[in-house]
């Protein structure tokens, strides 16, 4: 299984399974106008991770210095889908983990090659497709809020949310 | 229309003389924005963080706010007062669209030790900008009026308030671009710019704040006094014959004379006894004794050619009375003065135009050609005034005083919130039409206020307008003073003309009367009491100078002006 790096420490098995959840940060406000359309206003975008687990151990992360920024890998893939060859994923892939590419072709998925340049990955086309899909395992530079531990009832619960700088 | 000069053409005419037909804004759909900040010429937008506001209203300077976090390293932190501030809006997208919304200088920083944030507060320096400038260069900007009788001298004073003077004959606001720089914007701007369209602002952001009563004056009464010096001049004619020559004024008059010599007076009597009265001479033609005439048949010796058979003379006073011209001008608002009665404000503007050669009017006795010479009027009177002055001065009390009441009828403002980037042009001197939000509102633009805060991502642009209560059938007049009014004198006390004569040493002579105007002295030849013998002298009766001539006089000009504000719509 791949495994979740932060700051170049890996954090093993034993600590639990790693659930992450992907969201965003800020930068956005959405004004209704009189009319009753939605618009939205960005100044930007950024994620939001926060990735919280229970296992035997605790993660050892508070060797890292939390004012810092730090290298994020990630342990549960991304996914972006359309039925477009070309697809261009929305976060940096990790560089120890292939970004794979699958074509839906009647009810089955198919697995195909992709060739990424930057972000923008192109496909070898299936015949027959409908929808091609990239999945790949993320990797952002983030600033950590001070983790929290929990110890009792015989686990160590932890949690890390990570703001992509 | 912001890259035309300042004051460039006359208010109206201000961005083009053809109105130009309104940009309709509608509905608009999303967009991602960023701040471009240029602090000292440096591009300081990475360290910009929190909201950036920029404020500003139609009189007075723009403002604008915003936060830079200045990292972990030691900054000189004094050096940033005075630096140029530039904010560029930036909607992004292709093309990218860069607005200026702000050029000016940072005046006021404030550093957080603790986050090291400096919070930082730039403006246009208006103040500043005109207080440098020269008189002149200030009026070729401003334009507008002003008089030294309305305000005051200038020298020694603020030039920026000399400004403000000036702009407060104007109908305009006086603010900066977007690109720093002064400039004027009309309150009653031709046509309209931007027409919001239904459904174009943002919900329930619409706001109307109607004026209160008392701030909506509709009356303002301008006394204006102008008071001045009226030199004046009392003419008396006199005349007197010695009764001795029988009438007659040639040979044959001194021949009769002769044959019964008594003494005579002379010119110096004459003058003399009209002096001593503080009056003076200013035409005369003396009926002289003839001098030598030895080859008459009883040959006629005499030196003395000073003495008088006869006198017509003009006499004269002067004085300087002060008048005083009342204009008692009332500016009203015909529609609002109907509707809601009396909102009455004052003013007072006096004029001396006194000098200190208005003693020397009293002293003088030449007949120049600015002065009133001799004439059959007993009565002259010249007018010290300066009109040009009194213009200056009326019009410039005119144009402030309806500025002023222009300014309170239109009060009543109404506001809405739109995206930033659905209304980037929006702008000072501007009228705007509001459809939407189930208003209908046409109004000039007198304050804007945009805040984009980069945490929550949110830019919005709130606009004021000011929106005028006039009515389409009102009737506006001219602005300007009437005719003088004028001066009503007292009827002149009228005084005899004709001297007598009173000639004594006779024993026909009767007693002497000293209240007897004009001449007396004794005959050559007496028979009478030498005791009895008439002092020779020569008196002058002058008439009275009545009081009401000499006391300040007031003449009262009522004219009253009507004012006609231009017409907004305002429905709800």
């Amino acid at each position: 299984m791949t495994q979740l790096v932060l700051g170049g420490i890996p954090v093993s098995l034993h600590t639990g399974e790693p659930a992450h959840s992907y969201g965003y940060v800020g930068g956005r406000t959405d004004v209704t106008l009189s009319g009753g359309t939605p618009v939205p206003m960005r100044s930007f975008t950024k994620r939001l991770i926060t990735i919280s687990g229970s296992g035997w151990v605790s993660t050892g992360l508070d060797a890292l210095n939390w004012d810092a920024y730090h290298f994020l890998l990630c342990a549960v893939p991304l996914r972006v889908s359309g039925i477009d060859s070309t697809l261009t994923i929305t976060a940096d892939s990790r560089p120890d983990e292939p970004v794979r590419a699958q074509a839906l072709v009647g009810e089955d998925w198919v697995s195909t090659d992709v060739s990424m340049v930057g972000r923008v990955g192109t496909i070898t086309p299936v015949a027959g497709a409908s929808v091609y899909t990239l999945t790949w395992f993320p990797q952002f530079t983030v600033l950590c809020e001070p983790p929290e531990e929990g110890y009792g009832s015989g686990a160590v619960d932890w949690q890390i949310i990570c703001r992509e700088v | 229309m912001n890259n035309a000069p300042i004051n460039s053409g006359p208010l109206n005419s201000m961005g083009g003389s053809a109105i130009p037909s309104a940009v309709v804004i509608t509905p608009s759909t999303g967009f991602v924005w960023r701040w471009i900040v240029t602090l000292g010429g440096v591009d300081v937008s990475d360290q910009l963080t929190g909201p950036v506001r920029v404020e500003g209203s139609e009189d007075g300077d723009m403002v604008a706010t915003l936060n830079l976090w200045l990292g972990d390293d030691p900054v000189s932190i004094r050096g940033y007062t005075g630096q140029t501030l530039a904010l560029d809006f930036v909607v992004l997208g292709d093309p990218e669209l860069v607005s200026r919304r702000f050029t000016g200088f940072l005046v006021q920083p404030e550093f957080d030790v603790l986050t090291r944030i400096l919070s930082c507060t730039g403006t246009t320096r208006l103040s500043d900008t005109f207080e440098a400038m020269e008189l002149d260069a200030i009026d070729l900007t401003v334009g507008g009026s002003w008089s030294q009788d309305v305000f005051e001298e200038t020298a020694g004073r603020s030039r920026w308030e000399y400004t403000q003077e000036r702009m407060s004959t104007r109908r305009a606001g006086l603010n900066a671009d977007r690109a720093g720089q002064a400039r004027l914007t009309p309150w009653y701007p031709a046509g309209i710019a931007f027409d919001f369209a239904p459904g174009s602002t943002i919900y329930q952001s619409l706001d109307i704040s109607l004026s209160s009563l008392s701030e909506t004056t509709n009356v303002l009464e301008l006394e204006i006094d102008y008071r001045f010096p009226r030199y004046r001049q009392r003419n008396q004619d006199y005349s007197w014959l010695h009764p001795g020559t029988g009438g007659n004024t040639s040979l044959t008059g001194f021949n009769a004379w002769r044959a019964d010599s008594t003494e005579l007076p002379d010119i110096q009597m004459v003058t003399d006894a009209v002096e001593s009265a503080g009056w003076f001479i200013t035409w005369n033609s003396w009926y002289r004794l003839p001098g030598s005439l030895p080859e008459l048949a009883q040959p006629w010796f005499n030196e003395n050619i000073d003495l008088l058979l006869g006198a017509d003379f003009v006499a004269a006073v002067r004085w300087a009375q002060p008048a005083v011209e009342r204009y008692r001008v009332r500016l009203v608002v015909q529609e609002a003065l109907d509707a809601v009665g009396e909102v009455i404000v004052r003013d007072r503007i006096v004029l001396d135009t006194d000098s200190d050669t208005d003693r020397l009017w009293e002293q003088s006795t030449e007949t120049e050609d600015d002065q009133p010479v001799e004439s059959d009027d007993p009565l002259d009177q010249l007018p010290r005034r300066d009109q040009v002055r009194l213009d200056a001065a009326a019009s410039t009390g005119l144009l402030r005083a309806r500025a002023q009441l222009l300014q309170a009828q239109r009060q009543s403002t109404v506001s809405w919130q739109i995206p930033l980037a659905h209304a980037l042009a929006v702008d000072f001197g501007q009228r705007l039409k509001l459809s939407d939000q189930g208003a209908t509102v046409t109004g000039t633009v007198i304050a804007l206020s945009e805040e984009a805060d980069i945490d929550s991502g949110a830019a919005l642009l709130t606009i004021s307008i000011a929106v005028g209560q006039g009515d389409a059938a009102a009737v506006s007049d001219a602005l300007q003073l009437p005719a003088p009014p004028a001066f009503v004198d007292d009827i002149a006390p009228v005084i005899e003309s004709t001297l007598d004569t009173q000639i004594g040493l006779r024993i026909s002579s009767p007693p002497y009367n000293d209240a007897l105007t004009g001449f007396a002295g004794s005959y050559s030849i007496g028979n009478g009491d030498p005791s009895l013998r008439y002092p020779r002298r020569f008196a002058v009766p002058t008439p009275e100078i009545p009081a009401q001539w000499r006391d300040e006089a007031v003449a009262e000009q009522p004219v009253i002006i009507r004012v006609a504000p231009p017409v907004d719509v305002l429905e709800v």
